[in-house]
This record gives C-alpha cells, sequence and structure tokens, in this order.
C-alpha cells in the first residue's frame, strides 16, 4: 500500500466512496450468515482492511462481488479459528432483529452451517453461480451443489408456509 | 414447488430478513453479552498458557545456570510500566499538526513500547500476542504508512474488547485509545465511523469504571 500509490490522495477518496457504498450493504450480508451483527460489524471491517491492502482493486473487478467474497470467507474463517482457539469468546447472538422480521426464516437459516449459509447468500441474493461461490470458499462445484440442495431442503418447508 | 419458485419466494424473504439489520446501532465496549461459560473457557484458556509459560520458564532457567543468566530477569507485570497518558496529553486530542501529531505518535510509542509495538510491527511480540497468537491485540494495516501519509488503520473493535479482558488492564486500553486518537488525524475520515464510534465506547467505558 505504501509504496504502490501514485496518487495517494484519490486512491483515498476511491476507497473511502467504496466503504460508504457498500459497507452497510455488506454488514447486513454478513449478519445473515454469521447470525450476529456485532459480528458482522467487524468482519467488515476486517474486509475493508483487506480492500486497503488490496486497494486500487484491478480494473475487472467488481468491488461489490470482491468485497462480498472476501467477506464471506472471513466469515467462515473466523468460526474456524475460534473454534481453533477454545478460549477465545463466541459471542451469543442477539438476534431480536430477526426474530421480529421473520423468525421461521431465521430459524431455519439457524440449523444450517455458515459455509451453507454464505453459498445460499451469494447465490440467491447476490447472484454467484455456483462455480463462483466454489472458487471464492475454495471448495468444488459439486460441494456447493450439494450444500444448496440440502439448504434447499431444510428450507422447503419453511418456504411452502409463504403466503401467496 | 418448483425450484424457481423457491429461489424467487427464499430471496424475497432473504432479502426482507436483510433489510431488518440494524447496522448503524452503536456497539458497546465492553458488552455485558460475555457469557459466563465462554468467561470460563478464557480463563481456563490463559491458565493452561499460564502454566505452560511457567514449565518453559523454569526448563530454561534449569539448562541455563551462569551466574549472569541466573540474575533475576523478572518482567514487569502487564500495564505496569504504562504511564497514564493523560498527564502527558489530553483525550480526545485536538486537530494539529501534521508535524504535532507525528511528534504526539513518536511520543507516545517512547511511552508505550509495547503498543508500539502493536502497530509498527502488525502486532507481533507483544504479550498478549504471545499468550493467544492467534488473537491479534489490534487489527492494524499498513500503519508504518502514516509516514508516507497514506494511513490506513482498521482497528477491529473486537479485538480491542478482547485486548481489554486479556490483560485486565484498563492503562492499556487507555493508552490504546490515546495512540489511535493520534492516528486519527491521518485517516479517511469515511472509512473511520465505526473507529470514531469504538473510540467514543472506550471513553464512555474508561469513565464508567471511573465513577465505579
Amino acid at each position: 500500500l505504501a509504496n504502490g500509490y501514485v496518487d495517494e490522495g484519490v486512491a483515498s477518496a476511491a476507497l473511502a466512496q467504496a466503504f460508504e457504498r457498500h459497507r452497510d450493504w455488506l454488514v447486513r450480508r454478513l449478519a445473515l450468515i454469521v447470525g450476529d451483527v456485532e459480528e458482522a460489524n467487524d468482519l467488515a471491517q476486517e474486509t475493508f482492511a483487506r480492500a486497503a491492502e488490496h486497494w486500487p482493486l484491478p480494473a475487472d473487478r467488481d468491488e461489490a462481488r470482491w468485497l462480498a467474497t472476501v467477506g464471506a470467507r472471513l466469515a467462515i474463517d473466523e468460526r474456524r479459528r475460534r473454534r481453533r482457539w477454545g478460549f477465545l469468546p463466541i459471542r451469543e447472538a442477539d438476534a431480536t432483529w430477526a426474530l421480529a422480521a421473520d423468525p421461521d426464516l431465521w430459524a431455519a437459516l439457524g440449523k444450517l452451517d455458515r459455509r451453507t449459509r454464505a453459498a445460499l447468500v451469494m447465490t440467491v441474493l447476490d447472484g454467484f453461480t455456483q462455480d463462483e461461490v466454489g472458487t471464492a470458499l475454495g471448495v468444488p462445484r459439486g460441494t456447493v451443489a450439494s450444500w444448496l440442495a440440502r439448504a434447499r431442503k431444510s428450507l422447503r418447508s419453511t418456504l411452502r408456509d409463504e403466503p401467496a | 414447488m418448483s425450484d424457481a419458485l423457491d429461489d424467487r419466494a427464499l430471496r424475497d424473504r432473504l432479502a426482507r430478513l436483510t433489510e431488518a439489520v440494524p447496522v448503524s446501532t452503536r456497539v458497546p465496549l465492553v458488552g455485558a453479552t460475555v457469557r459466563p461459560r465462554f468467561r470460563a473457557r478464557i480463563d481456563l484458556g490463559l491458565a493452561t498458557l499460564g502454566v505452560l509459560i511457567v514449565v518453559v520458564v523454569l526448563a530454561i532457567g534449569a539448562t541455563s545456570q551462569s551466574p549472569a543468566s541466573s540474575a533475576p530477569t523478572e518482567k514487569p507485570s502487564p500495564g505496569s510500566t504504562f504511564v497514564p497518558l493523560a498527564s502527558i496529553l489530553t483525550w480526545p486530542l485536538p486537530k494539529q499538526s501534521e508535524a504535532g501529531a507525528k511528534a504526539s505518535i513518536a511520543r507516545m510509542f517512547a511511552v508505550h513500547p509495547r503498543i508500539a509495538n502493536a502497530f509498527l510491527n502488525g502486532s507481533a511480540n507483544i504479550p498478549l500476542v504471545e499468550l493467544a497468537p492467534d488473537a491479534r491485540c489490534f487489527s492494524i494495516r499498513d500503519v508504518r504508512t502514516y509516514e508516507a501519509q497514506a494511513p490506513y488503520c482498521l482497528v477491529s473493535f473486537q479485538a480491542l474488547r478482547q485486548a481489554y479482558r486479556m490483560s485486565g488492564d484498563p492503562g492499556f486500553i487507555t493508552a490504546a485509545a490515546d495512540v489511535l486518537g493520534a492516528m486519527r488525524q491521518y485517516l479517511p475520515t469515511a472509512l473511520f465511523l465505526r473507529f470514531e464510534r469504538d473510540l467514543q465506547g472506550l471513553s464512555d467505558f474508561l469513565e464508567s469504571q471511573t465513577r465505579l
């Protein structure tokens, strides 16, 4: 970062604009994956830290997709990290917002693991293909397809209750 | 029910759920949400590490019995070397000139080498990190670039809380707030809305501790 800047003022402003544009959206997506807004805030912060390290992103990279991918990876890695270091605190989710909005869907999502939730959010909400999710999360496409099939099966009963 | 219908219904409900996420709420510094069992896990982990460190120190001591090495090498306990920065700087820091801010940072780094290490070495070589190498005290990136006028210093609030819990030393976090407060002058404002909130959280927390 320090050595790569020719016009750091422009780069800094562009990064700040990207933060303004994508931060809230990213926190919302991550909250769905990790189930906790506070953790999602930290993960979004960390995602922008990574963005700052790689800024400016290559011209062929879509900012939102880059952030969504890095954020999802971090969300999955954070859980692994906390499992590895058993003494690190894992905050209990305070999900009153989700319970107020859609308790059935929230409960159904809670039965899925983070990787599956990440794959679901990336494909259903963000329009990633299964290949792209596989690349982003470092697993074969077939694995993603398997996660999504299981997720759909698990969520199907909830979806059936959706009013017309 | 076809997959297409499933996807559409799911997308709509996920989208509504996403919109319900409260993204702008202020985050408390030290939440009351640390559950006893997690606290117990932290204590157990630290106790285990403490025992391991004692064993390693005793083993090293036993294998190096020269007169020089048998001299007392006791390290100060965490935080005992900290000087209250309130006596050096006011906080929140007033807006300073670039040279003034750099001088303040240099002065604080001189007073707080442990935190300076955290900044300059990406959280390496500080006791907290030795205790838990994967629990970075601060998630700080490229702080050295403040010299190059291109600073990006992002602080993980979670890591800050964790550092406080693990150190149990209010002096540590006060000093961190001072250093971060000085660094803030180099930071892009938009990126640090949260950072600013964290600092305010620190301030509130320390004030509440003082009142107790």
